[in-house]
């Protein structure tokens, strides 16, 4: 009798990646995602307890690190001649 | 680098090169692939760009924000796009190539207007070295190199030059793309002999007696070789095409989306672009969302048309003027780029740093307006001219038959 609520988990898990599949598949799925993105960042954007974090999270400043003993190529990643 | 910078000038490089890919498969054998047809999008981002710069001109003429004509010529490619695969099969697939080639000639145009205009600095000499990476690259591709591989580290270089010496680094992409062998390793003939000696050679290794089920050791070594044979007689563009494709449409346009389209409303009062033109500042948000709203349908449509009218261009193939039209809304989506161009605009001598924030938030707030309602506009009207034109199709088919032909609509000899 325990194994009846993991068959239905299973098959609950199977038949949403299956669903995931087919709206992968569909010819308008990466613009509907692209909408739900622009809404989502326009909330985040605005919204008075995630603004600061948004636009922050946005202006971390990062250094992509190759080893390199003179440090030039840190240099050359981390400098921005736009900034 | 910011985490931005890192998404707009690394993320989307690769974006970017597979929509130039994607233009190219269409230059070699497809949509594009007429002189006519590939002049068109380029004349009508000309177009484009024209008409709602002399409409932004008009409104502020003469005013503070007269600088930020260059704000409402920008298309943002990826919204374009990403509207266009929305719409589906409303739209013929020679428009959507028309859409993506114009918002290409868009962006390579906005590179110029802010290098000349808003003092955006070029390198010439990191720009010319640039050139000379790429004519090797292009000497390379010439001498008939087909490893990706071989192409990576150039393109690397490339971004590195561009990045620095004041271009969008993305166009890297575009460029990489169109550098990208088109022609496979292995062409039909070799493909058939290397493919049947191996295939014998597989039958005859299942005559070895192992131990292990299929595959035995001699046939997995028979089966890598065809597998590697498969992946050379596809040409490297197509795989790349391929490969990315998901990538780019369920990673890097949400994440880009995610980072870019967060506009931070400041004042609503910017909402009401219809209020009356200040005579010393202007009205950015009138100039900038009738740019985008009229002046880029109108100058793509004007465009297109002058080009087809004088027999320079070619109108795309299942395509009319009604959806032509529809489709160049979508080119006022001027979003990320427009934004761009407004964070250069409106600065300069003599101007308080307080007024030329004030003109850019009003810009920001009227792009996205602008952006906003040509999306939907765009997309009502593609929607209507489908319809339409299945309508009329459907009453051309119920219509009783009157014709000369000698065949009547049921294949019947009259």
């Amino acid at each position: 009798m325990a194994l009846i609520p993991i068959y239905w988990w299973n098959k609950e898990v199977h038949s949403f990646k299956i669903s995931q599949d087919s709206f992968r598949k569909k010819p308008w799925a990466n613009g509907v995602i692209l909408l739900g993105c622009v809404a989502i960042a326009m909330l985040l954007a605005n919204l008075p307890f995630t603004k600061e974090i948004y636009h922050s999270f946005l202006h971390t400043e990062f250094t992509m690190r190759i080893a390199s003993p003179g440090g030039l190529v840190d240099w050359w990643i981390g400098y921005s001649p736009r900034a | 680098m910011t985490m931005e910078k890192f998404i707009n000038d690394i993320l989307m490089v690769v974006f970017f090169f597979t929509v130039g890919l994607e233009i190219k498969r269409e230059m070699v054998c497809g949509e594009l692939s007429s002189f006519k047809k590939a002049i068109l999008p380029v004349i009508a981002a000309f177009g484009g760009v024209v008409m709602p710069a002399l409409i932004f001109t008009v409104v502020n003429h003469g005013t503070l924000a007269s600088s930020g004509w260059g704000i409402p010529t920008a298309t943002d490619i990826a919204f374009a796009v990403g509207i266009l695969s929305i719409l589906g099969d409303r739209v013929p697939i020679s428009l959507k190539v028309f859409l993506t080639a114009l918002a290409i000639a868009d962006d390579l145009i906005a590179i110029l207007v802010v290098a000349l205009f808003y003092g955006g600095t070029i390198n010439l000499p990191l720009l010319g070295i640039a050139i000379v990476v790429i004519l090797f690259v292009a000497m390379m591709k010439h001498l008939g190199e087909k490893r990706v591989g071989f192409y990576m580290v150039p393109a690397i270089l490339v971004w590195f030059l561009f990045y620095y010496s004041g271009i969008h680094a993305t166009m890297t992409g575009v460029v990489m793309a169109l550098l990208i062998p088109m022609e496979a390793r292995y062409n039909k003939a070799k493909f058939h002999r290397r493919a049947k000696i191996l295939y014998d050679g597989l039958l005859e290794a299942e005559q070895v007696q192992t131990n292990e089920d299929f595959p035995n050791g001699p046939e997995r070594y028979h089966l890598r070789r065809l597998s590697s044979l498969t992946k050379k007689t596809i040409p490297p563009s197509y795989r790349l095409e391929h490969k990315l494709n998901p990538i780019v449409n369920f990673a890097i346009m949400p994440i880009f989306a995610l980072a870019n389209a967060g506009v931070e409303i400041t004042d609503p009062s910017y909402f009401n672009v219809f209020k009356a033109v200040d005579p010393m500042l202007g009205s950015v948000g009138l100039g900038v969302f009738l740019g985008l709203l009229l002046g880029k349908p109108i100058g793509i449509t004007l465009a297109s048309w002058l080009a087809i009218r004088f027999k320079v261009g070619a109108m795309p193939s299942k395509a009319g003027w009604p959806m032509l039209f529809a489709v160049a809304c979508l080119g006022g989506i001027g979003f990320t780029m427009s934004i761009f161009v407004d964070t250069l605009s409106f600065a300069g001598e003599g101007i308080d740093p307080a007024v030329t924030q004030h003109l850019r938030d009003a810009g920001k707030i009227a792009i996205l307006l602008g952006s906003l309602a040509s999306g939907i506009l765009g997309s009502l009207l593609i929607t209507i001219v489908a319809k339409l034109k299945k309508k009329g199709t459907l009453r051309r088919k119920n219509r009783p038959y009157h014709g000369r032909s000698a065949w009547n609509r049921q294949g019947h000899r009259a």
